[in-house]
């Protein structure tokens, strides 16, 4: 029995035009990531992070290439069937938490389950347990312009784990947070991962999520220049030159 | 190989519940916008029931034909304000659309979302306004007629009334629900990530 694979990525190019001129955001990429891995992207900003992140949550199209989820090619899914995938299977938290402003924590936490078609006392049920899992049991009905940052981005995690997706992808959730903050941000992240293993796709610039990953591949210039497990990272001067 | 899911479901008690909160919360810009139906809703109607009064009246003038030309006129400002305003509406939360993808919102439950919204604005303005239109359509032939000679013969045409009522409402929720129809149907088309990543 060969381990479970939630992500394959196969010469994954993506060009976007600016104006007349091709820029290459992703310039091949080659990846597997098992079930229940806490994945991180490590790389400076422009080096293609959320476009890769993007082309693994089906939220846009690779130029070449395929991405493969649970072994399904992204590419035979229509405009329905992805957004299928992205209700059930696939947990997003973002730098800029965008949580829906106009409606409480609960009701944000919820949204997912509305999708995935759950009554409104499961909903509220399930909402009301995940948002006391990541400790917010008494900002039940606080809107997000009465919640602190790290508030928000763990009203966010909620959000990303309500719908029991099988993977998270958080693009840079620590970039908006203070330090202290932003590591019990990633720290809840790994311990969510754990309990209930999901896989975990995290991209970021902030060396100290070496400690909290399983592995890391470090992006540059729309290419992986390696993938290590978190033992064998040993830091050269070149990777410290980020951002 | 393929991936058995259920498609995404948006049932329209939260369609209408998150439209509502919107409003709610978006309370300054929803009263702009009711503003903008009400006016024009309310100068149609009074200008309808103005003839319609003079008619029943058998009165020897009837409106003249300039002031039909008007009421279009200010139903095609009504619609260029609310046009607007929808359009800023919209593209204010291009960002949001892009989350509600990303949770698996399909782009007919965006535009629906975006129709809720501008239904609800449609149906307050076009009521408050046809209301407002037809009372001052009224009061306005008290200066020719007395009280006593008009209150019957309205009585007897309130079906009448009515249906002029019915027909400025349902030209509001039309007006508002095409002017909202255009751009949502724009931003909803996005693919999620060039909706992630507007900036407004």
């Amino acid at each position: 029995m060969t381990e479970e694979i939630t992500i394959r990525m196969e010469n994954v190019k993506k060009i976007f035009m600016m104006g007349t001129e091709e820029v290459q955001a992703l310039r091949g990429i080659n990846l597997q990531i098992p079930r229940g891995e806490f994945h991180v992207i490590m790389g400076p900003s422009g080096s293609g992070k959320t476009t890769f992140l993007n082309m693994v949550g089906a939220l846009d199209v690779p130029t070449e290439g395929e991405v493969y989820f649970e072994d399904v090619p992204l590419s035979s899914l229509n405009k329905k069937q992805l957004a299928s995938l992205r209700s059930y299977k696939i947990g997003f938290i973002f730098q800029t938490f965008n949580l829906v402003p106009v409606i409480t924590a609960l009701e944000n936490v919820s949204l997912p389950l509305v999708f995935q078609n759950y009554s409104r006392e499961e909903r509220k049920r399930r909402a009301e347990s995940i948002l006391k899992r990541v400790g917010l049991g008494d900002r039940l009905n606080h809107t997000p312009d009465e919640l602190s940052g790290g508030q928000q981005q763990r009203v966010a995690i909620a959000r990303a784990l309500a719908g029991e997706p099988s993977l998270i992808l958080a693009d840079e959730p620590t970039g908006n947070l203070d330090l202290a903050t932003g590591f019990q941000i990633v720290e809840l992240l790994r311990e969510l991962c754990q309990e209930t293993g999901v896989t975990v796709i995290n991209s970021t610039h902030d060396l100290k999520l070496i400690d909290i990953a399983d592995r890391i591949s470090w992006l540059r210039d729309g290419e992986i220049t390696r993938t290590q497990e978190k033992l064998d990272v040993s830091i050269t001067a070149a990777d410290v030159r980020i951002n | 190989m393929s991936l058995d899911l259920p498609e995404p479901h948006f049932p329209l008690s939260d369609v209408l519940y998150l439209s509502f909160s919107n409003i709610r919360r978006r309370f300054f810009r929803s009263v702009i916008t009711a503003l903008g139906i009400i006016l024009g809703i309310a100068f149609m109607s009074a200008l309808l029931t103005n003839s319609l009064t003079l008619g029943l009246m058998r009165a020897e003038t009837g409106v003249e034909a300039y002031q039909y030309w008007l009421v279009g006129i200010s139903l095609i400002v009504c619609f260029g304000g609310i046009t607007n305003s929808m359009l800023m509406a919209v593209n204010e939360r291009v960002k949001e659309i892009g989350v509600y993808k990303c949770i698996g919102g399909l782009d007919s439950h965006i535009v629906r979302l975006f129709i809720a919204e501008a239904l609800m604005l449609g149906i307050l303005g076009g009521t408050l306004g046809s209301f407002i239109g037809i009372s001052m359509g009224i009061a306005i032939n008290l200066n020719r007629f007395s009280f006593e000679d008009l209150y019957p013969v309205l009585m007897e045409n309130l079906s009448v009334l009515i249906l002029l009522f019915g027909f400025c409402l349902v030209i509001s929720v039309a007006l508002t629900a095409l002017a909202t129809f255009i751009p949502a149907k724009r931003a909803a088309n996005l693919s999620p990530a060039e909706a992630l990543r507007y900036e407004n």
